[in-house]
């Protein structure tokens, strides 16, 4: 083992406090620390190549002037590489401020800075902070906690996901709950596999038309806005912050639907749908069927058993959110009218029957489980493309 | 050849084409992990929690889930967690056991393995592969596991400075050899 500089305190007084690895290279994250007395302003984020410094024993002054490239200055935090050779950090403007934009360095050059755009809290005296960045090269996803601050309190952060628009702007698409512990509790795994680790659920389904009076005051109520602008919520202006809660839940047994369970999804897709997906314990998994029902608004269009919706559920999340993503489907179903729905095992005969019988009935979706996502969602292509025509 | 009349073949068409592509995020909010999938390229399913929410508080004091990995091994894709627990004392904090146990992420209702580390590593900031093993790098030290068993096989690297005992991130990486960065010192270790 060589050592390489002891950084801290005996030379220049700064800490080393992160590394990552990113294809040639590794970068590193100083900051000065408090009780440092060199002038130069050291901190920021260093690009190293060990391979340069393999056999050298180096002073850390030596170290940090002649070995290490500074990409970045000043206040930044949580970086996180993005696969080919750049890193991704958030970044303060200033000291004691918090970090509260994405800034990118791709490698070679230039460092190109992106803020969150749709970030923006209610309350004009607070100010958001971003970490653990965590970035997902195979679908180009951002992940980070986000933390609301006020000179009264600090809030839970959230866990979100994040895209770049074509601007190159960070907006938040998803918010996927309480990161709870904001520098050291939250971390991601990400793992490229098709592990079926489907929750069992049910899925309550409804628009803003199905609701009452009552309910929708309640969900306004619940989420700090005014009843106009929930029936206009749409995936691009859906704060952050919206999260299922008891209130919600007690909202929809007022509207007569039984979400005896604890609620765990939320969605909206384009047309102002709400989905509300519900968790089944694990003791219910081999129920009879009757324990399981789809709603669309008042009425129950499927009932089954607790294993199967496990699957149904998520289908008709795919189906619904299909057209959000801006995939192959222009038309967005207004009503979910029709449901082709197949028990595992049924042959393949089946499938087409429903289908067939789904379009002769008007349904303008559709739905199919019991076979894998993919053959499912296939299988969903087909009855949309012969519908539309 | 393709039939187009059987559901694999559209799944050929539709599926491999990359459309939807299946990626799995493990999550950790620090007293429960959470599983959430992605299905294309900005679909989102709400989490869903995968192991027991922990605890967060004991006789002595709570315990929490620190750190989370995933990685491949045997063929088989598995889930390194690690479990903290902290003991209170007089409203002090003193780092206590922590417990990593590697799971099957195809049957998550019990570790397949399972050890306790030296509390010296009460936390454990980052995770990564060497070789065939795991290193864990924590406070102030970095500790060797076998993938399969969980077992330590050797805590070699000590960085533990009684000056600078910080628990301030440590971190590593793998890249013509392991550099590590404390809250006091960048090392190589060859």
């Amino acid at each position: 083992m060589d050592r390489l500089g002891n950084v801290t305190g005996r030379v220049i007084g700064i800490s080393a406090n992160y590394i990552v690895s990113s294809g040639e290279n590794l970068y590193i994250r100083i900051n000065k620390s408090d009780t440092a007395t060199d002038t130069d302003d050291i901190r920021g984020i260093y690009m190293i190549n060990p391979a340069d410094i393999a056999e050298l024993e180096i002073t850390a002054y030596d170290f940090l002037t002649n070995y290490v490239t500074k990409i970045a200055e000043g206040y930044t935090y949580s970086l996180c590489p993005d696969g080919k050779g750049g890193i991704y950090y958030a970044s303060a403007a200033e000291e004691y401020s918090y970090p509260d934009k994405i800034e990118y360095w791709n490698g070679r050059s230039n460092s190109i800075v992106y803020a969150i755009e749709n970030y923006e809290s209610e309350n004009i005296n607070s100010y958001y902070s971003i970490g653990n960045l965590k970035y997902d090269t195979r679908n180009k996803t951002m992940f980070a906690s986000i933390q609301e601050h006020s000179y009264a309190h600090s809030s839970l952060p959230l866990l979100v996901a994040m895209k770049q628009n074509d601007s190159g702007i960070f907006k938040i698409i998803r918010s996927l709950g309480d990161a709870y512990e904001f520098d050291s509790g939250t971390s991601i795994a990400i793992i490229e596999s098709n592990t079926n680790l489907l929750p069992t659920a049910k899925i309550e389904l409804l628009s803003p038309e199905d609701l009452s009076p009552e309910t929708l005051s309640n969900i306004a109520s619940e989420l700090s806005i005014s009843e106009d602008t929930l029936k206009f919520l749409t995936p691009e202006n859906l704060s952050p912050s919206l999260e299922p809660t008891r209130a919600i839940t007690d909202a929809i047994k007022q509207d007569g639907y039984e979400p005896v369970y604890k609620l765990n999804t939320i969605t909206v897709n384009d047309s102002g749908y709400y989905v509300f997906a519900v968790n089944i314990p694990d003791e219910l998994a081999d129920s009879p069927a009757e324990d399981v029902k789809l709603y669309l608004a008042d009425r129950t269009i499927l009932t089954g058993s607790s294993a199967k919706s496990s699957s149904l559920a998520y289908g008709l999340l795919n189906a619904l959110e299909l057209d959000s993503m801006g995939v192959k489907f222009r038309t967005l179903p207004q009503k979910i009218l029709a449901v082709a729905f197949l028990q595992a095992g049924q042959p393949f005969s089946v499938y087409l029957a429903r289908i067939i019988t789904a379009i002769l009935s008007g349904g303008s979706s559709c739905m199919l489980t019991g076979a894998s996502t993919a053959i499912s969602l296939s299988l969903c292509a087909v009855f949309l493309m012969l519908r539309k025509k | 050849m393709l039939c187009f009349f059987c559901p694999f073949c559209w799944f050929l068409v539709l599926g491999v084409g990359g459309v939807y592509a299946d990626v799995a995020y493990i999550t950790n909010s620090g007293r429960s992990v959470n599983y959430i999938k992605q299905i294309g390229s900005d679909t989102f399913h709400e989490t869903q929690n995968i192991l027991p929410e922990l605890s967060r508080n004991t006789e002595d004091g709570y315990e929490s889930y620190e750190s989370i990995f995933s990685f491949r091994h045997d063929g088989k894709d598995k889930l390194l967690v690690s479990k903290h627990e902290k003991q209170i004392e007089n409203e002090v904090k003193y780092s206590g056991k922590n417990t990593f146990m590697i799971y099957d992420m195809q049957d998550l209702s019990a570790p397949l393995a399972s050890s306790d580390i030296s509390s010296v590593m009460s936390y454990v900031d980052d995770i990564t592969v060497f070789g065939s093993n795991i290193l864990l790098a924590g406070d102030c030290v970095i500790a060797e596991i076998n993938p399969e068993t969980c077992e330590i096989i050797d805590q070699p690297y000590e960085f533990f400075d009684a000056e600078y005992s910080s628990y301030y991130d440590v971190a590593m990486s793998v890249h013509k050899g392991i550099i590590c960065s404390s809250s006091y010192g960048i090392w190589k270790i060859q």
